[in-house]
């Protein structure tokens, strides 16, 4: 069964793509279950604080991970989980720093937990083990961003 | 800084994440990555400094290689003491004096009202039932990272046991302790076991330790106690009465088990409940919020999970208790918001903090003619257009995150002279305010009262 349905990024460029891949976003899941109530074949949803860029690369993502196993809830057993970093993950997030935090805003936003966790992990291993002045020269090329530090 | 390396600033690309997203980073890092991140800049440092979770971890691990002198402090115009134990001492002995000296303390300075225990392994519960006893007249434990062993055969204490005692913080402690604190009058409940959880409980025991509590008012859960609690359906007859709950994780969750349970549980809370502390929760239990909780005076929760179908609100009841709406992400639906807003005709005070894509104008307008018992309003920012109709007749104080025009908030305050404290931000970017905008703003007629965040302004 194929349902195609379009999304509307920021800027106003539709993307047509698999609903089954959509449905990675628990925000876009919500509303085809739940608003339409499953009959969702052709329809357009808005996604206002996503660019196209970003989206763009955010259905990439979703389209390689589509076949991955649906998390399960965490029980809390377990100490954080940490996802998997495949290679293609680790190729795919040799961004520069705009889209990469770009990603993270959008993979909170659509609500996709294999994205946050391998963008927020990317941010972090940026910031792991440095001086706070390195972790400054490293997240900006501008000097000024961080001159509010204590 | 000038004006120009503020815009540049701006600029930047991190600035666009913001604290829930910066958190879910952190929460990747090592302590002492952690530590160095807060010294990046005061954004960082408020996000972990104000997280629980972060705090706790920084708090343990600083504190690891103190001795005894170091590791109990004790605060006598607070009446409280802080002890922080280590799971690195050499000996047992040395855990065993440590408690002796404590109790010492503690009954050469009482009354001790506030005790705060951290990374204690006690063997023996009747040492941890000496410690609690030789402290008669606590008014709240904290106790992070706190093992005690052999729970099981302890036959609890008297009546009188702890007979003051309101709140109860547990963090990264084994589930024995609860059975402690059963006969106390426990008033305030927080759980934060997210870090090393052990000795977890049945579902349905957890919920057993909580009813418990007979005098229990207020809760606060972590991702994994909501979850636990939640994941099986309550059979028994729920015989707790919560005033408060807070529920607040920073990751959003769509287990429809757990929030349908949830739900259950929140009706069984109607007739009690006034607060209620919500982050990312499914939209069942935004139904039930507006349908059953009919006592609910204090609502904080996070608009971005409002469905934007207006047939979703169709059977929203009257709220007429409901006094504060506080809205702590961003807008995404001006319908969502109106809708519940024409529920809430006796709301006073609200707080919207995040508006990205503009609807907080209209919802402004729409409170103006809707709500008229506002007395307090937070906004991030005033209506671009203000209209002669944008006038709330008890409006006492008014917040503003983001004023970069002076001249609408001073046709505001023409419209609203009732209006006794404003509160801005001045620390924003793009607001030039010299001596002479200064001057001419604090003459107006209608201002009365100034408080500014960043100090510059500050005058009764």
């Amino acid at each position: 069964m194929s349902n195609m349905i379009y999304l509307q990024s920021s800027d106003g460029d539709i993307f047509e793509t698999d609903a089954q891949i959509a449905k990675c976003s628990g925000t876009i899941r919500f509303m085809l279950e739940d608003c339409y109530m499953g009959e969702y074949e052709g329809v357009l949803i808005p996604l206002p604080n996503v660019n196209s860029a970003i989206l763009r690369k955010v259905l990439k993502w979703a389209d390689h991970h589509k076949d991955d196993p649906v998390p399960i809830e965490d029980d809390g057993h377990s100490v954080k989980q940490v996802s998997v970093f495949s290679s293609w993950d680790a190729e795919f997030l040799e961004v520069d720093q705009g889209t990469l935090f770009g990603l993270v805003q959008a993979a909170n936003y659509l609500d996709i937990q294999g994205l946050l966790d391998v963008t927020c992990k990317t941010v972090a291993n940026k910031i792991s083990g440095k001086t706070a002045d390195d972790i400054r020269n490293t997240l900006t090329t501008n000097q000024n961003k961080f001159q509010d530090f204590i | 800084m000038s004006d120009k390396e503020r815009v540049s600033e701006m600029e930047s690309p991190i600035e666009i994440l913001c604290a829930d997203m910066l958190l879910h980073v952190f929460s990747y890092l090592d302590v002492k990555s952690l530590k160095n991140s807060a010294l990046v800049c005061k954004h960082w440092n408020n996000v972990i400094s104000e997280s629980k979770y972060f705090t706790l971890a920084l708090n343990n691990e600083i504190l690891w290689t103190y001795r005894f002198h170091k590791i109990m402090s004790l605060t006598r115009r607070f009446q409280s003491i802080t002890l922080r134990l280590s799971e690195y001492e050499p000996n047992k002995k040395w855990t065993e004096n440590v408690i002796n000296s404590l109790v010492q303390v503690a009954v050469r300075h009482g009354p001790i009202r506030k005790l705060v225990l951290s990374k204690a392994e006690i063997k023996n519960s009747s040492d941890f039932y000496r410690i609690l006893s030789s402290m008669p007249l606590l008014n709240e434990v904290v106790l992070n990272e706190v093992k005690v062993d052999k729970v099981d055969d302890f036959t609890g204490g008297n009546e009188a046991f702890l007979s003051k005692l309101n709140k109860l913080t547990i963090s990264d402690s084994d589930w024995n302790i609860f059975k402690f604190f059963i006969s106390t009058p426990i008033r305030e409940l927080q759980i934060f076991n997210d870090l090393y959880f052990k000795d977890i409980p049945h579902p349905k025991n957890y919920m057993r330790f909580l009813q418990a509590f007979q005098q229990l008012e207020s809760i606060e859960l972590d991702k994994t106690s909501y979850t636990i609690m939640f994941r099986t359906t309550l059979d028994d007859a729920i015989c707790l009465k919560l005033k408060r709950l807070k529920y607040s994780p920073f990751f959003r969750s769509y287990d429809n088990n757990v929030a349908r349970n949830f739900g259950t549980f929140l009706e069984t809370q109607a007739s009690s409940l006034t607060e209620l502390d919500l982050n990312y929760v499914h939209p069942t239990i935004i139904k039930i919020i507006f349908t059953k909780l009919k006592v609910l005076e204090k609502l904080r929760i996070n608009p971005m999970m409002l469905p934007i179908q207006s047939s979703f609100y169709a059977s929203f009841k009257k709220m007429p208790k409901l006094k504060e709406l506080i809205l702590f992400d961003n807008i995404q639906s001006e319908l969502a918001v109106k809708q519940i807003l024409a529920n809430c005709a006796n709301l006073e005070t609200f707080s919207a903090s995040w508006d990205t894509y503009g609807f907080l104008d209209n919802i402004v307008n729409f409170m103006a003619a809707n709500n008229p018992a506002v007395k307090s309003l937070s906004l991030v920012s005033l209506p671009k257009i203000i209209s002669p109709e944008l006038k709330f007749s008890h409006l006492k104080f008014l917040h503003v995150e983001m004023c970069d025009n002076f001249e609408h908030l001073l046709q505001f305050l023409d419209n609203n002279p009732t209006v006794e404290t404003v509160s801005l931000n001045l620390e924003i970017d793009n607001v030039i305010l010299d001596d002479a905008t200064l001057e001419l703003w604090l003459s107006h007629p209608y201002y009365r009262n100034v408080v500014a965040k960043s100090g510059i302004v500050a005058i009764n």
